[in-house]
């Protein structure tokens, strides 16, 4: 039977397998793993491989060819390239190994390229020269592949980057797209929420947080959407800061004062009706008032009911943390005094 | 004598009309009269004989059931003295009021302010500053810029290092001890600090038994203000100018509120927030250019010595560095020969550098 036809394959989560070199690439790869991540869907990176039998070059082709979709970066390394005792051919990369594995198999590659003006400050492959005991021949052939790597990828659809955020960007974009494309197709989630992370902080402010994030309908049927926050925990904070004054916080449309575990209605008592037509995003902003001195562990979730069938189903966003940590000292004296 | 029903003659055609002087309203028994203040309609705007434009504006009492709000009608600004005199006089001359122990006292340069806070509008929230710490001098954008260099110790676990950032400009000014949010800092990373102990220091002790010593030292001289000054809140509007004077920098840090539906004022959900505006009704108290200069130093050294202990730099410190020394290029210029002299004596005290080459200074005179 095929996989999009049984229903636990129907919800699990789609796997996408992130190719890239590592050390140069590491904030872009947490970048990318975050987006993925947020879609609710699983990344694959080699970070989290773990031990599994084989030698690393199968183990990658495998769980390439295995993955739903393979999200591919190149910047200015070529990386690790397996010699024929590791089984590779001492020519291709593992990156070019894992492109080669998904393509194969039939399966999505996203390729996203470094723009050659974008300025780079991680060692290039051809500044391995001056690194002690550098073989010139060595680093002149790797710098060769590299470019004969980016050719073969240019074949495909690709797109360029310049920073973490422009690509996370730009992965979130063609993801989103896909991930309704696939939903229109009859798999996967009904919707997926996408929480900005970057703007969850109580930085400023002792007692209130911003939360961005946008729900996309990736159903083909018109949906209503209810929103929810979901406090799974609140713990102590011991982390101490100072009380900043701030800009205003004007632009927020939604709120939600964070107590104990539960969950909180954010659409109660608002005049309004969230409806997205099928692959319809909508973006939201939520203040978030919590209490000094705490950390609160929560997740949005969305609601969604077919207008026309009525029928209902529910999505969750990635965890995040809000801290709220203490700014005075009568609740540092308390705890103090507490033990 | 207050809330006075008094007849004038218009000073152009000789016209009498009614006028109301230093009305008190109260909301319960007075909804008419309220409902006239609401409309701006409590004194005539214009004679009813020759239609010359009047300006009756008044000071003005208007009694919440939560609050009670002050207009002074000042036409010019006032010392906080003064403006305290004046609130002490309306607030203990209303009759059945005498001065309310805790009821919120809302003070406002002029009427339409007080309207304004009546109104509240979610999207025009109002700045409130205690009478009790416009009593002291206006060291706002200093504490900010110690904030900042503070935080940033806190950040790296280093709280026994924050605290002394406050210390180091507290040894100079003590008046800073009595600085409510001053304060408040302090003794919060002096607890957070614990039994740590900063190093480089020549009397190695613990923030807290420093802080002790402090509080020994100072307390005995904490000026007495009447209870009534910290439930007394000038307010005003950002982007409210009532006097035709240029715009002055206060930098305070205000709480920003809005009325909630009950009336009440929830000062425990006010926002923090440093304001770049002068409220106009009250004067801010401001140091001296040369002991703003002292600061600024301090500040410019202690940036510098926690860039070398820090990791990174912090984006704030920029900031900070750039704000506090071009505040100081601009005192500099300002300064007598004398006290230029002065600040260079103290600043070879404190570093044993040269004051004029270390920040590229003018000393042509």
């Amino acid at each position: 039977m095929p996989e999009s036809a049984t229903k636990s394959n129907q919800d699990r989560p789609l796997r996408i397998f992130l190719s890239s070199t590592a050390r140069d690439l590491e904030t872009h790869r947490r970048a990318v793993a975050e987006t993925i991540d947020h879609y609710g869907q699983l990344s694959l990176k080699m970070e989290s491989f773990g031990a599994r039998p084989g030698s690393s070059l199968e183990v990658c082709r495998e769980l390439a060819a295995e993955a739903d979709a393979l999200v591919v970066v190149v910047a200015h390394r070529y990386g690790w390239v397996p010699t024929p005792d590791e089984g590779g051919d001492g020519e291709r990369s593992i990156t070019w190994h894992e492109v080669e594995a998904a393509v194969e198999a039939g399966k999505p590659v996203f390729v996203y390229l470094v723009d050659p003006e974008h300025p780079w400050t991680h060692t290039k492959e051809q500044d391995r020269l001056t690194e002690p005991g550098a073989d010139p021949a060595a680093v002149a052939h790797a710098v060769q592949k590299l470019g004969e790597l980016k050719e073969f990828l240019s074949a495909r659809v690709r797109e360029t980057f310049r920073g973490p955020d422009d690509l996370a960007k730009k992965v979130s974009r063609d993801l989103g797209n896909w991930l309704v494309r696939r939903r229109q197709g009859g798999s996967g989630p009904p919707a997926a929420i996408d929480l900005d992370r970057d703007q969850i902080a109580a930085e400023h402010f002792a007692e209130q947080a911003a939360v961005r994030f946008s729900v996309t309908n990736l159903s083909r049927a018109q949906q209503k959407v209810g929103l929810h926050l979901v406090v799974e925990e609140v713990t102590p904070s011991e982390v101490v800061r100072l009380r900043k004054a701030g800009a205003i916080l004007k632009e927020f449309d939604l709120e939600a004062e964070l107590g104990g575990p539960g969950e909180i209605d954010l659409l109660a008592g608002k005049p309004v009706q969230i409806v997205l037509a099928a692959g319809e995003s909508e973006a939201f902003r939520l203040v978030l008032r919590g209490q000094e001195g705490m950390v609160y562990r929560c997740a949005l979730a969305a609601t969604l009911r077919e207008l026309e069938r009525q029928q209902e189903s529910r999505v969750s966003s990635a965890e995040f943390v809000i801290e709220f940590p203490i700014r005075s000292a009568v609740l540092l004296r308390q705890r103090r005094q507490a033990g | 004598m207050i809330d006075q029903r008094v007849e004038q003659p218009c000073p152009k055609c000789g016209t009498k009309f009614a006028l109301h002087s230093r009305p008190i309203i109260d909301v319960d028994r007075q909804p008419e009269l309220y409902a006239r203040f609401l409309a701006d309609e409590l004194n005539p705007k214009a004679c009813g004989g020759c239609g010359l434009k009047l300006t009756l504006d008044t000071p003005s009492i208007v009694v919440r059931r939560h609050w009670i709000g002050v207009v002074l009608a000042n036409p010019r600004p006032i010392p906080i003295e003064l403006a305290s005199k004046v609130v002490h006089t309306f607030l203990s001359e209303t009759p059945d009021l005498g001065l309310p122990p805790d009821r919120p006292v809302l003070v406002t340069g002029n009427d339409e302010q007080l309207r304004r806070v009546i109104r509240s509008d979610p999207d025009d929230r109002f700045c409130t500053v205690r009478f009790d710490d416009l009593t002291r001098r206006n060291w706002a954008q200093e504490i900010v810029a110690l904030n900042v260099i503070a935080d940033a110790y806190l950040e790296h676990d280093l709280p026994e290092q924050a605290y002394w950032v406050y210390e180091s400009a507290l040894a100079t000014f003590p008046e800073l001890y009595f600085h409510r949010r001053f304060f408040d800092t302090l003794e919060l990373t002096a607890l957070a600090a614990g039994d740590r102990i900063a190093g480089g220091l020549i009397e190695p002790r613990s923030a807290p038994d420093d802080l002790e010593l402090k509080r020994q030292a100072l307390e005995p001289q904490r000026p007495e203000l009447p209870e009534w000054l910290a439930h007394t809140h000038l307010c005003f509007f950002e982007d409210d100018r009532y006097f035709d004077q240029p715009v002055q920098l206060w930098n305070v840090r205000v709480e920003l509120l809005q009325l909630d539906e009950q009336e009440t004022l929830p000062f425990d959900r006010a926002e923090l927030h440093l304001t770049g505006v002068t409220p106009q009704a009250i004067l801010p108290q401001e140091p001296s250019r040369l002991e703003r200069g002292v600061m600024r130093i301090l500040i410019v050294l202690a940036v510098a010595a926690a860039r070398q202990m820090l990791p990174g730099d912090p984006l704030d410190f920029a900031w900070v560095n750039n704000l506090t020394g071009a505040f100081f290029q601009l005192d500099w210029e300002r300064m007598s020969a004398a006290e230029q002299a002065q600040l260079k004596q103290i600043y070879s005290q404190y570093t044993g550098r040269d004051l004029v080459q270390d920040f590229a200074l003018d000393d042509s005179g």
